[in-house]
């Protein structure tokens, strides 16, 4: 019979002993919540198929072509501005004429 | 098998007081890290529910994974002062509770708290899990020879203890 059998059958009243003490102990215990559920989030995609991402790309081109440039629109915009500025400037006689010439010489 | 939220739930509360008393006990009586250790033990077994395998018994694989816990635990703060003299800390005694009950648990207490950390492992969870020495050689990962000798010595011990300390 192996030595760790015979020890502890000499052991039984301390063993029963620390056994009772353990369970007194757990009962004592309150388990903290467990927040769980089956389902698992899952990600939001979905496969698009190769032709329809091409077909949008193609159509946001086109479009880009077809519709009025907003860009020279607004360029028009800054450059009445600015004359009507050069023009208050002239008039308000805080320009140097010959800086003017000289500068749209250049452009 | 693959373990639904309510079949966990049911084993959750069947095994939960057992996992928590262990980490009580291996903690030397922290309460609040029990209670931690067992609530993470919970989500990491949930997280891990696709490797269960129901053939093998859920206990087992709960110590295991609590027995890792605790190492990385005692890596992460606990020296072996700390352990000890953790392991000293008792609650104060109340008039109405049976002293020299008390005074035996709180014996048993040091006495196992006293034991190295591999021989108390495998003294609680033989002693106060019941798992056999199979089971518990699985969840260390150690021969079962070896868990056999450490089970010698540390019961070796905690009678030496108790035969002093009676006295």
């Amino acid at each position: 019979m192996d030595k760790l059998k015979e020890l502890e059958k000499e052991s039984q009243e301390l063993l029963s002993a620390i056994k009772s003490k353990a369970d007194a102990e757990n009962l004592e215990l309150s388990l903290p919540p467990l927040d769980i559920t089956d389902s698992e989030p899952k990600l939001l995609r979905r496969r698009i198929p190769s032709w329809v991402a091409v077909a949008a790309m193609i159509t946001g081109i086109a479009i880009g072509f077809i519709m009025p440039r907003q860009g020279k629109a607004g360029n028009d915009r800054i450059t009445a501005f600015n004359y009507a500025d050069t023009c208050r400037s002239i008039a308000q006689d805080d320009v140097n004429l010959s800086l003017l010439v000289n500068a749209s010489s250049i452009f | 098998m693959r373990l639904t939220a309510d079949t966990f739930r049911s084993l959750y509360l069947e095994h939960g007081p057992r996992a928590q008393g262990f980490f009580l006990r291996m903690t030397g009586y922290d309460r609040e890290l029990a209670r931690d250790l067992t609530q993470d033990l919970f989500m990491r077994l949930w997280s891990a529910r696709e490797s269960y395998d129901a053939n093998r018994s859920f206990r087992t694989w709960m110590f295991a994974i609590a027995y890792n816990m605790l190492k990385n635990e005692y890596r992460r703060q606990m020296t072996i002062m700390e352990y000890v003299e953790n392991v000293t800390k008792e609650e104060p005694l109340t008039e109405t509770d049976h002293i020299e009950k008390q005074q035996r648990d709180q014996m048993l207490r040091s006495a196992i708290g006293n034991l190295p950390e591999p021989q108390k492992v495998v003294f609680l969870l033989r002693y106060e899990e019941e798992l056999s020495i199979t089971e518990i050689a699985r969840v260390c990962g150690i021969p079962e020879g070896t868990v056999k000798s450490r089970l010698f010595s540390a019961l070796t011990a905690v009678r030496e203890y108790c035969r002093i300390n009676e006295n």
